[in-house]
């Protein structure tokens, strides 16, 4: 597609600009290094670095941000409703894992579905993180705080993730084991691992949460200040919800889930014996 | 009760390209005293508090009522315009004052806000109405939309909000908010509409909008409180609308 004539217009403007800089002006113009720990390697790189209308860059971090909720923020919801399973017992669990592994076309809806995403958001999360000068220690304002974790969950699932697949998806034990819960369950019995796992389900949990929070602002679906801070408010409630799905589908790996029986459905027993068995395998 | 004697520290450089070194001040308490008057007052003697005669600080002011941004530097590790940091409202200690981080130094507390001036002319950040021939009056604006746009229309390019942005840094494209605020201004102007299009398309780019990490500083540190991040939603929104448009050939 050959460019707007106003892109052409913005870029020929930009080199004249550059052309100016190469030439006697930024020579004469004695701010070119700034000392002080300040890396700006040169002032004009500073100016025009921003290549004007890079559809291609608008659409990929716009893309990042799509993945980030859809489909991965919605396989979180489903790998956490699974997992649940495990408050129902060894067998209700085993029975919800094998089912996945039963639906149609499941290599291609796990690499499409799954794979792809996390690794083009996670490769682009990672360049992203590195453009980050975080300044918390300066500017400590509450939203700082959020933007900060935002990138640290998201080093730290880079690492979980990683680990986490290893030792499950692509390890021919578990793959091979005659119960994927016993396999967990053996596993999480290291203090190690299951800190591990608790400090990655939280945050999953917060880069989630906190995620759609920024994906709100990005997209436009919040913009008066008001509409943002209820946006704020309603991330964090996720990130809460989450977290105690999350580590009470993990406490049930280790026996100790939680299953009030406040949660249960009244007719439950029409479907079978809703009651904690978390202990009983 | 108020100080007898104000302590300054301030970080001085001599060149753009120098490096720099603390200098410490002590000069007599007058008062309504602000941190310029302070400055002020060392150039009448520029003696540094251990009696070493030194060069006059530098530094740079204009309106000296917090229009022109042309002060702003860091006062006791905050960005500030420092003709309105008013030496008695600030706790007792010394007062520290650095010159901008994210701007290259002129010297001492002068710093080069260059940077956010050409990033005003990329996302054309005006309203064209040149010609050959009159064009008339414009449409006319409701006022409610005059009182928000007038929010947008005080920013004095002070940098404050660049200062504490932690995306515009200098290993990111990132062209940062107040040039960002400025085309929510425009594009919201009845006459500056028709060119929407056009400044939608400069901050679609590397370092434009999508660069914005809602970290949400710069609104807690505008000295105007511009709704900067209001301004990053809305463009959020009018960046989508305006990339699908395209995506599906409007
Ligand atoms: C694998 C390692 C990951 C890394 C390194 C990573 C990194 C990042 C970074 C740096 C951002 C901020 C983007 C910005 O503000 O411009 C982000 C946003 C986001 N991430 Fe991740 N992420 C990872 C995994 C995940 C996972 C597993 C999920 C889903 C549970 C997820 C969901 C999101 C969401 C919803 C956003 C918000 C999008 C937006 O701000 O518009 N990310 N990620
Ligand atoms: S938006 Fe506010 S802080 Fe930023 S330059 Fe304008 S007046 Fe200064
Ligand atoms: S919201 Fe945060 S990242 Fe975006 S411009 Fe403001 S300070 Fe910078
Ligand atoms: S001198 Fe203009 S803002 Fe301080």
């Amino acid at each position: 597609m050959p460019p707007r004539s106003n892109e052409i217009e913005v870029r020929a403007r930009g080199i004249a600009a550059r052309e100016l800089l190469r030439g006697g002006w930024s020579e004469s113009f004695a701010c070119l290094k700034v000392p002080r720990g300040l890396r700006w390697s040169t002032y004009k790189e500073r100016h025009f670095a921003m290549k004007v209308s890079d559809r291609n860059y608008f659409a990929l971090k716009k893309l990042h941000s799509l993945t980030g909720v859809v489909p991965i923020g919605l396989f979180l919801l489903e790998h956490f409703f699974t997992n649940s399973k495990a408050l129902q017992g060894e067998t209700a669990f085993n029975n919800a894992a094998a089912e996945l592994a039963r639906i149609p076309y499941v290599g291609l809806v796990e690499a499409a579905g799954i794979w792809a995403p996390i690794a083009f958001h996670m490769v682009l999360g990672v360049l992203i993180a590195t453009t980050s000068q975080a300044n918390l220690g300066k500017h400590g304002y509450a939203k700082n705080w959020q933007y900060t974790l935002q990138r640290v969950s998201g080093i730290v699932l880079v690492f979980y993730i990683l680990f986490h697949t290893w030792m499950t998806r692509f390890d021919a034990n578990y793959l091979s084991s005659p119960s994927a819960y016993a396999f967990v369950a053996d596993q999480l019995k290291s203090p190690g691992i299951f800190a591990f796992y608790v400090v990655g389900i939280l945050s999953a949990c917060w880069h989630l949460g906190n995620g759609l929070f920024g994906f709100a602002i990005h997209w436009g679906l919040v913009t008066s200040r008001g509409a943002q801070r209820n946006a704020s408010r309603l991330a964090m409630a996720a990130f809460i919800v989450l977290s105690l799905v999350g580590i009470n589908s993990l406490l049930a790996f280790t026996g100790r889930g939680i299953y009030p029986d406040l949660l249960t459905k009244p007719h439950g027993a029409e479907h079978g014996p809703v009651v904690y068995q978390g202990g009983q395998h | 009760m108020p100080r007898q004697k104000i302590e300054l520290r301030i970080r001085r450089q001599d060149s753009p390209t120098g490096s720099s070194r603390w200098e410490e001040f002590s000069i007599p308490w007058q008062p309504s005293m602000n941190v310029i008057s302070c400055l002020m007052e060392i150039r009448k003697n520029p003696v540094t508090k251990q009696g070493q005669k030194t060069t006059p600080v530098h530094w740079e002011s204009s309106c000296l009522e917090e229009v022109c941004g042309a002060c702003t530097m860091l006062v006791n590790g905050k960005p500030r315009q420092s003709c309105t940091a008013l030496v008695d409202n600030m706790p007792d200690g010394p007062i520290t004052l650095e010159p901008l981080t994210k701007f290259p130094v002129v010297r001492d507390l002068q710093v080069d806000r260059k940077p956010m001036f050409e990033a005003l002319k990329i996302v054309k950040a005006w309203v064209p109405i040149d010609g050959t021939y009159d064009l008339g009056p414009g449409p006319k604006m409701s006022a409610a939309d005059a009182e928000l746009n007038y929010a947008f229309s005080r920013c004095m390019t002070c940098g404050c909000c660049m200062e504490v942005c932690p995306q515009y840094n200098s290993h990111s494209d990132f062209i940062g908010p107040a040039p960002l605020a400025q085309v929510r201004l425009f594009n919201a102007h009845p006459t500056g509409r028709m060119n929407a299009h056009e400044r939608l398309d400069a901050i679609m780019g590397r370092g434009g909008i999508v660069d914005c990490g809602n970290a949400q500083n710069c609104v807690e540190a505008c000295p105007k409180e511009i709704p900067l991040t209001e301004a990053f939603g809305d463009l959020g929104r009018q960046t989508t609308v305006h990339w699908l448009q395209s995506l599906f050939g409007k």
